[in-house]
């Protein structure tokens, strides 16, 4: 099985214990190693740095804005592929979704594509009264700085952003799309040979 | 006073060990009385979030307010962070 495969299954499955953090400290242990892994394959540091701490965001949020409200399965998918010539991850939760979030602080809302432009262009969170969401601008940022990456897919409720080769955050609504909908949020960064 | 934040970690990931970093910081790192300013010095650090540093440096700057200094370094992920969350305010 595969990680999207797993987000979009009818029933919760528990993933292969390679690819299943059931808790924060489990995905954070994990998340920690990136760095050096990367390295390991011919990555400069900071950069390697830098995409850990992207990763880091992306694992984060499956567990900041869903515990308590899991589907079924509790915690994350995480699967990173470090190759030499090419670097995948794979991150994945069967939580509420960010429409869902969203919606406790903006009640008005209730299209999955809006949600999803707020979420990467807007200060908002489904956390108020703390103060937080910046994670999703980090990402983007951050894979602006990046080279060589060849795409980045993030998907919650019907709601798909992607984008190849050039991460543009002006033109967002030209790389949102519906979709059939999945149980949680996806997201997916393909990185050739750095 | 100077504050190594790299003596929290290297690898600053999630909110919570942010925010557990800040209570620790708050009752053994700062002394209680006579600060003047506070810089956090993230130099040493090679792993930085928005999340763990939102929360760690909100915490000081609810207490501290314009007394507080961040002394960023080079490391990447530290400057990119900061920029996302200047950015923001």
């Amino acid at each position: 099985m595969i990680a999207f495969e797993w987000v979009n299954s009818a029933i919760g499955i528990i993933p292969v214990k390679d690819f299943y953090c059931p808790s924060r400290d489990i995905a954070e242990a994990r998340t920690e190693k990136l760095p050096a892994l990367l390295v390991s394959v011919g990555w400069p540091e900071d950069l390697a740095e830098l995409f850990s701490a992207t990763v880091s965001e992306l694992v984060g949020n499956c567990f900041d804005h869903n515990v308590g409200q899991w589907k079924d399965v509790q915690g994350c998918w995480f699967e990173a592929q470090i190759e030499p010539s090419f670097v995948r991850v794979f991150i994945a939760d069967r939580g509420q979704g960010i429409l869902t979030s969203l919606q406790r602080v903006l009640s008005d809302l209730n299209d999955p594509i809006e949600a999803l432009k707020k979420a990467f262009t807007e200060i908002i969170t489904g956390r108020a009264p703390e103060k937080r969401g910046n994670g999703l601008k980090f990402v983007i940022r951050s894979l602006q700085k990046i080279p060589n990456v060849k795409s980045f897919v993030f998907i919650s409720d019907s709601a798909k952003l992607s984008f190849n080769d050039s991460i543009d955050i002006l033109y967002i609504d030209s790389h949102l799309e519906k979709i059939e909908p999945i149980k949680g949020t996806y997201s997916e960064i393909l990185i050739k040979k750095i | 006073m100077r504050i190594d934040v790299s003596k929290f970690g290297t690898v600053l990931l999630s909110r919570p060990a942010g925010r557990e970093a800040f209570l620790s910081a708050r009752a053994y790192s700062v002394p209680k009385e006579n600060i003047e300013t506070i810089e956090l010095d993230f130099s040493r650090v090679k792993v930085l979030t928005p999340s763990w540093a939102d929360e760690f440096v909100s915490g000081f700057l609810e207490t501290f307010g314009s007394r507080l200094e961040i002394i960023e370094g080079d490391n990447l992920s530290v400057k990119t962070t900061f920029e996302t969350l200047n950015a923001i305010k």
